[in-house]
């Protein structure tokens, strides 16, 4: 199998640089980048490269605004604007996590979990069927890296995205590193998790690293990909016969953007060792 | 793992939200640790002047104190910011500094760039030179019955505060 292409979620600061350069991507081990579309949603400087790196490379729009599994209505002025951006650069993968992120108004520019039921079922897939007509196309739902679990939930978390992607044929975007989380903060275990993924059709995967805060490990995006996550990537991987486009997620201590591309290379040189077998 | 099986995903919300909670556990402090320490950055990075003028950890106390008391209502960081130099000018703790307000305003017109203008007392202005520089020494001198003022705004496509009146 080829290797899986990899992206890098990219900061608004990085674009210049990335654009400016010789040969833009050529040279460096992403073929894609990948952005928080809510960065970009205004009219700014960011929004001119983005436009500009669009006309070089694929785009994936990755978002922290749809709400998904809230209570609250669906911004329907943010999905026009998403959708809006989506088109200007041609994303090529649309993707929002499966959590509440606004409630009663306020919005905690976080990720919340929510219990996994058939309430929940039901409120959700709504949401994403409206979220997808009037995007227009797929989205990837992804899973989340959780520090509460709700008793009321008869499901796990990948059974409860399963029965989301058939009730409403979203994609999944696998992010490993918080099953690596889940896994060490609460047992969950990955590998079941990943099994019940497998199944879906899975558009894109994260890596990213993680840290210990107090008592908890916590999805920080903060140092390197560690070997149990590219362990698991490529469990995920061998379960499909094509590979799965990855992005690698660094948000905090972001060291300068060379650092960043050497942490690409060992991601790559990983991600061929994977498609070897 | 926590159990909340006597809680609803409201009661876990509050926990998180509310300026002091009953709900203690470390997934809920890792939560609450999150929505603090996340708009919080986004406080000193849009209020970096007011802060040095503040001190860090007074500025500190008034940006936690500022999310609790005004959650946040936009999906945008910057519109949630842009109550803090008011909300600053109502405390009692620093009533006798209105200058805090104007500090904290003129670094919302350069952190934004977004061309919007302030009417400031004229004497706020050499304070907010003097802290950027690292030059200000002594306290801050009352304003009480200052008439003077300048109308200010950020200068587009430049790096500094275009002052005029």
């Amino acid at each position: 199998m080829q290797p899986s292409l990899l992206g890098l979620n990219t900061r608004g600061e990085w674009m210049p640089k990335l654009l400016s350069a010789p040969s833009f991507l050529d040279d460096l081990p992403i073929s894609f980048l990948e952005v928080i579309a809510d960065n970009f949603l205004e009219a700014s400087a960011s929004s001119t490269h983005l436009n500009a790196v669009a006309q070089r490379a694929p785009v994936h729009l990755h978002c922290v605004g749809m709400n998904l599994g809230g209570y609250d209505p669906l911004d329907m002025d943010y999905i026009a604007k998403i959708k809006e951006l989506s088109k200007q650069v041609n994303a090529r993968v649309l993707s929002d996590h499966l959590c509440i992120q606004v409630h009663e108004g306020v919005h905690v520019h976080d990720l919340l979990p929510f219990a996994w039921n058939q309430d929940s079922l039901a409120r959700i897939s709504e949401r994403v069927d409206q979220v997808q007509q009037t995007l227009g196309r797929q989205i990837a739902v992804e899973n989340l890296s959780q520090y509460i679990y709700f008793a009321d939930s008869t499901w796990s978390e990948a059974e409860f995205l399963h029965k989301l992607c058939e009730k409403t044929g979203c994609g999944l975007l696998v992010d490993v590193n918080n099953l690596v989380v889940n896994e060490k903060n609460y047992a969950i275990d990955p590998i079941a998790e990943l099994d019940i993924m497998a199944e879906c059709t899975i558009l894109e995967s994260h890596l990213a690293g993680s840290e210990k805060v107090d008592s908890l490990w916590i999805d920080t995006h903060g140092s390197d990909v560690e070997p149990r996550t590219f362990e698991l990537f490529a469990y995920l991987q061998s379960k499909k016969s094509e590979p799965i486009p990855v992005v690698y997620e660094r948000d905090t201590n972001v060291p300068p953007l060379e650092e960043v591309m050497e942490h690409c290379r060992n991601i790559q040189a990983q991600l061929e060792r994977t498609a070897d077998g | 793992m926590v159990d909340l099986s006597k809680y609803s995903f409201d009661d876990f919300f509050a926990a998180i939200t509310a300026k002091n909670t009953q709900l203690k556990n470390p997934a809920i402090e890792a939560y609450r640790r999150n929505f603090l320490w996340g708009h919080l950055e986004s406080l000193q990075a849009q209020f970096p002047v007011a802060k040095i003028a503040l001190g860090e950890k007074n500025f500190r106390f008034f940006a936690r104190e500022y999310l609790f008391d005004c959650l946040p209502s936009s999906p945008s960081l910057d519109l949630f910011s842009s109550g803090f130099p008011d909300y600053l000018a109502h405390r009692k703790e620093i009533k006798d500094v209105p200058y805090f307000k104007h500090i904290a305003t003129l670094d919302f017109l350069s952190t934004q760039k977004t061309g919007a203008t302030a009417t400031v007392p004229k004497g706020c202005l050499s304070i907010y030179s003097a802290l950027i520089a690292g030059k200000f020494e002594g306290s801050f001198p009352a304003i009480s019955g200052e008439t003077e003022t300048a109308e200010v705004q950020y200068e587009q496509g430049r790096s500094y505060l275009k002052i005029s009146g």
